[in-house]
C-alpha cells in the first residue's frame, strides 16, 4: 500500500469513476481539512481512496468508496467501524450522523461533523473548484473576489497580480462555477459582472465552456 | 531621398496620378473567408505607408456576425481591445474599371508595430508556401469556383428568406453544361469576366454547373497566394456583379436541396519552372515525390476537412453519390476519391483535391493542403492503395471524412503533422473558432441533420460567401 502526503493544493481525492455526489463530498472533505489545518495521508487501496489522520485525537481512517464513507477509529484497515454514513447525509448539515455506540464521543462526533459538514455556501465550493481549474489550466495568476449581490459571505481565491471580480446573484454564481453556464454569456445576459482584463474574461469564459461541455 | 519606383513610373504617386487614383480600397480576408477593408483617402493611404491603416484587432477575432471572440484568446490580440494594421502589399494594386477614382490592394493583418499576424490567412499561407519554396519546390495552384446565381436581388432573396428562389438557368432539371442554361447567365458572366479582367484576373471558361442556377467558373493557375487573392477578388466581383444587376449569388456551400457549391483545388509542384509529379521512368509515370506528397495528403486529409469544409453549412454537402467526396482516398482521374490524380503528360500532372466546398478560406484552404502534402514529403510517406473503384458506397467499416464541424476539428486536434507546419497556436484558435460556431448554432435550437439549410445558415452565410 503506497502512501503519500496530502499537499496543500491537492486534487480532488476521488476515484476515476466517482460519482457528482462523491466529488461534492471530497471537495467539502478537502475544504474542511484545509480549514481545521489538518494534515492527512493519502492511500489508494483496493478501489477505495483512505485519509489517514494521524495528528488528531483519534487516529482515524476515512475510506472514501463510491456509495458511502466509512470512518474508522485505527490505522489499520480491519479496524472496527466507527461510522458509516451515505454520502447525502455526509453532506445534509441537516442529517445527523449515525456513529456507533462506543464511539459516541463527544470530541470524536464534533470532529467527524467538523470533517463531513459543508460549511461553505455551495456556490463557495463550486467557485474553489472551478478557480483550482483555472490554476491548473489557464495561464493567469489570479486574486478574484466573488460577491453574490444577495449575501453577505464573500469568497477570495488567489495572491496574484491580476484582479478579477465577479458578482452576480448567487444561484448565478452556483450555475456559472457548477458547469452550467458561461461566463460570457451571463455576462452579456447581464446575471453576472465581471471585472478584469478582456484577456481573462476570455480565458475563463473558454474554461466554463470546456466544463459545460464535459472536456474537464 | 528619391522615391521609390512603381511599375515603370518614377513613383507610386505618379502611377496613382497616372491612373487617376483618389481612393484605395483596402481588402482583408478574415478567418473565416470573408473579405475586410476600408475605403482610404489617397492621403491616408499614401501616408500610411509603408505600414498600412488602422483596424481594431476583433477583425481577426470575430465571427461572421462580427461577434468579438470573447471565449478563447490569441497573444496576438490586445489586453483590452486595440487596433492592429492592414498592411497593403503594393504588388496587389489595381484600378477599378467602374469607379474609375478607385484603386484596390489586398492586405494582410499584421501587430501595430508592423511585425507578422501568424493567425492572418494571408500570412500563413505564405509562411506555408516559403516552407515549399524552401524544400526546393514551387507551387502552381487554381481553383474552380462553384456559385449559385438567381433572378432575385440579395434584398428580395432575405425577404423570401432564401426560398423559392429563381435560378438563373432555362431547364428546370438539375443538368450540366446545357448551353441554353449557360446562355441564360451570360450577360452576367460576361460583365464578371470584363470586371476580373480589369483586375488582372485571368480566367480559362465557365460553364453550367449541375445545380439549379449553378456555375462553375475555372481561373488560369499561378502561385498560391496570388490564386487565393484572385479568388477572393473573384468572390467579391460577383457579390458586387449580382448587387448592380439586382441578383443575387452565393458561394454558401449548400444553400437549397440538390447538388452544393464545391471548390476543388488543383496543384502541381515545379523545380527550376519544370514540372516534377511526372517521371516517364517510373511506374504510370509517378515520381516519388507525387507518392509522398499524395501520401500526405490522404493522411491529413480528415483534420484538412476542417478548413476545407469550414461551416456547419459545408457539411451538408458531404454525403454518399452527392459528388463531393465521403473518404480519404486517392485515384487516377477518380472524381469519387478525395484526391483525383491527373498524370498523364508533364504539364497536365496534377492533384486536384475535391473535398473543399464553396464557403471555404482559400488561404487556409491552400495552407492545409500545402502543409499536408509537405508532412507526406518530408516523412517520405507512402500512399495507401490507390482506389480504382467508386468511393461512394463503400462498406461501412472502410473510415469516413468527418461529417460534422465538430468531428472535423477533432480531427484537426489531433494531426501534429499540420500543426507542426500550421502552428500550435493558430490550429488551436481555429480549432475554438469552429467550436463557436457550433455552440452558436445548437444554441439556437438548430439541426444539422435536417436536410434543408436553418435560417441561421442562410443570414450568415448566402450573402456573405
Amino acid at each position: 500500500m503506497k502512501s503519500q502526503v496530502m499537499p496543500d493544493q491537492i486534487a480532488i481525492i476521488t476515484m476515476k469513476d466517482a460519482t457528482p455526489l462523491e466529488l461534492v463530498l471530497a471537495r467539502v472533505i478537502r475544504d474542511n481539512i484545509k480549514h481545521l489545518h489538518l494534515t492527512l495521508d493519502v492511500q489508494h487501496h483496493q478501489g477505495q481512496v483512505n485519509l489517514i489522520a494521524g495528528t488528531s485525537a483519534f487516529n482515524l481512517t476515512i475510506s472514501c468508496l463510491a456509495e458511502k464513507i466509512i470512518i474508522r477509529r485505527g490505522l489499520q484497515k480491519d479496524a472496527k467501524v466507527s461510522l458509516s454514513g451515505s454520502w447525502a447525509r455526509s453532506v445534509n448539515p441537516g442529517m445527523p450522523l449515525k456513529i456507533k455506540g462506543r464511539w459516541q464521543h463527544p470530541r470524536f462526533t464534533a470532529f467527524v461533523k467538523q470533517l463531513l459538514i459543508q460549511n461553505q455556501r455551495p456556490w463557495q465550493v463550486a467557485a474553489q473548484e472551478f478557480f483550482e481549474c483555472v490554476h491548473d489550466k489557464v495561464d493567469v495568476d489570479l486574486r478574484v473576489k466573488v460577491q453574490p449581490s444577495n449575501e453577505t459571505t464573500c469568497f477570495e481565491w488567489g495572491s496574484g497580480n491580476e484582479d478579477i471580480t465577479i458578482t452576480g446573484n448567487s444561484s448565478s454564481l452556483q450555475r456559472l462555477f457548477d458547469k452550467q453556464s458561461i461566463l460570457i454569456e451571463e455576462v452579456v445576459l447581464g446575471r453576472i459582472q465581471c471585472h478584469s482584463s478582456l484577456r481573462t474574461t476570455t480565458l475563463l469564459s473558454e474554461l466554463t465552456i470546456n466544463r459545460l461541455l464535459g472536456e474537464l | 531621398m528619391s522615391p521609390t519606383p512603381f511599375r515603370e513610373e518614377a513613383s507610386l504617386e505618379q502611377w496613382m496620378d497616372r491612373h487617376h487614383v483618389k481612393r484605395v480600397r483596402s481588402f482583408v480576408t478574415n478567418l473565416d473567408g470573408i473579405g475586410l477593408g476600408k475605403y482610404c483617402n489617397r492621403s491616408k493611404f499614401l501616408n500610411a505607408l509603408p505600414q498600412g491603416h488602422n483596424i481594431a484587432d476583433v477583425a481577426l477575432a470575430a465571427d461572421s456576425e462580427s461577434t468579438p471572440h470573447l471565449n478563447f484568446w490569441h497573444s496576438f490580440r490586445h489586453n483590452v481591445m486595440g487596433d492592429i494594421l492592414l498592411k497593403p502589399d503594393l504588388d496587389t494594386l489595381v484600378t477599378d474599371g467602374l469607379d474609375t477614382d478607385l484603386g484596390h490592394v489586398i492586405c494582410e493583418f499584421t501587430n501595430i508595430d508592423g511585425t507578422a499576424i501568424n493567425l492572418c490567412p494571408r500570412t500563413k499561407l505564405k509562411q506555408v508556401v516559403k516552407a515549399v519554396n524552401d524544400a526546393g519546390f514551387q507551387v502552381k495552384a487554381t481553383c474552380e469556383l462553384e456559385f449559385f446565381l438567381f433572378e432575385d436581388s440579395f434584398d428580395e432573396a432575405r425577404h423570401k428568406q432564401y426560398q423559392n428562389l429563381q435560378a438563373i438557368e432555362s431547364s428546370p432539371l438539375e443538368t450540366i453544361y446545357f448551353l441554353r442554361d449557360s446562355y441564360r447567365a451570360a450577360g452576367f458572366m460576361n460583365e464578371v469576366i470584363k470586371r476580373l479582367e480589369w483586375c488582372g484576373i485571368q480566367w480559362e471558361a465557365w460553364n453550367d454547373e449541375n445545380g439549379h442556377g449553378q456555375i462553375e467558373l475555372n481561373l488560369v493557375p499561378t502561385d498560391p497566394i496570388t490564386l487565393a487573392d484572385n479568388v477572393m477578388r473573384s468572390k467579391q466581383i460577383i457579390f458586387e456583379t449580382a448587387s448592380d444587376l439586382g441578383m443575387s449569388a452565393t458561394f454558401m456551400a449548400h444553400p437549397q436541396k440538390g447538388f452544393s457549391n464545391g471548390m476543388h483545388i488543383h496543384h502541381s509542384l515545379l523545380s527550376d519552372s519544370k514540372p516534377i509529379f511526372f517521371d516517364a521512368t517510373k511506374p504510370a509515370n509517378r515520381s516519388d515525390l507525387l507518392l509522398h506528397w499524395i501520401a500526405g495528403l490522404v493522411d491529413t486529409m480528415p483534420a484538412a476537412t476542417s478548413y476545407l469544409c469550414p461551416t456547419i453549412n459545408s457539411f451538408r454537402r458531404m454525403r454518399e453519390f452527392a459528388a463531393p467526396p465521403v473518404t480519404a482516398t486517392w485515384g487516377e482521374e477518380n472524381k469519387s476519391t478525395g484526391i483525383r490524380l491527373i498524370s498523364k503528360s508533364p504539364s497536365t500532372t496534377r492533384i486536384e483535391h475535391r473535398v473543399g466546398a464553396g464557403d471555404l478560406n482559400p488561404y487556409l484552404a491552400l495552407a492545409a493542403i500545402l502543409a499536408g502534402g509537405l508532412s507526406g514529403f518530408a516523412r517520405k510517406s507512402i500512399p495507401p492503395a490507390e482506389c480504382t473503384a467508386l468511393a461512394w458506397g463503400l462498406p461501412a467499416e472502410v473510415p469516413r471524412l468527418p461529417r460534422s464541424i465538430m468531428e472535423a476539428a477533432g480531427e484537426l486536434a489531433r494531426s501534429q503533422a499540420l500543426k507542426d507546419i500550421l502552428g500550435d497556436e493558430d490550429v488551436d484558435y481555429w480549432i475554438k473558432s469552429r467550436r463557436h460556431d457550433w455552440l452558436n448554432f445548437h444554441a439556437r435550437g438548430n439541426d444539422p441533420d435536417d436536410s434543408n439549410p436553418s435560417q441561421w445558415e442562410y443570414d450568415r452565410y448566402f450573402n456573405l460567401f
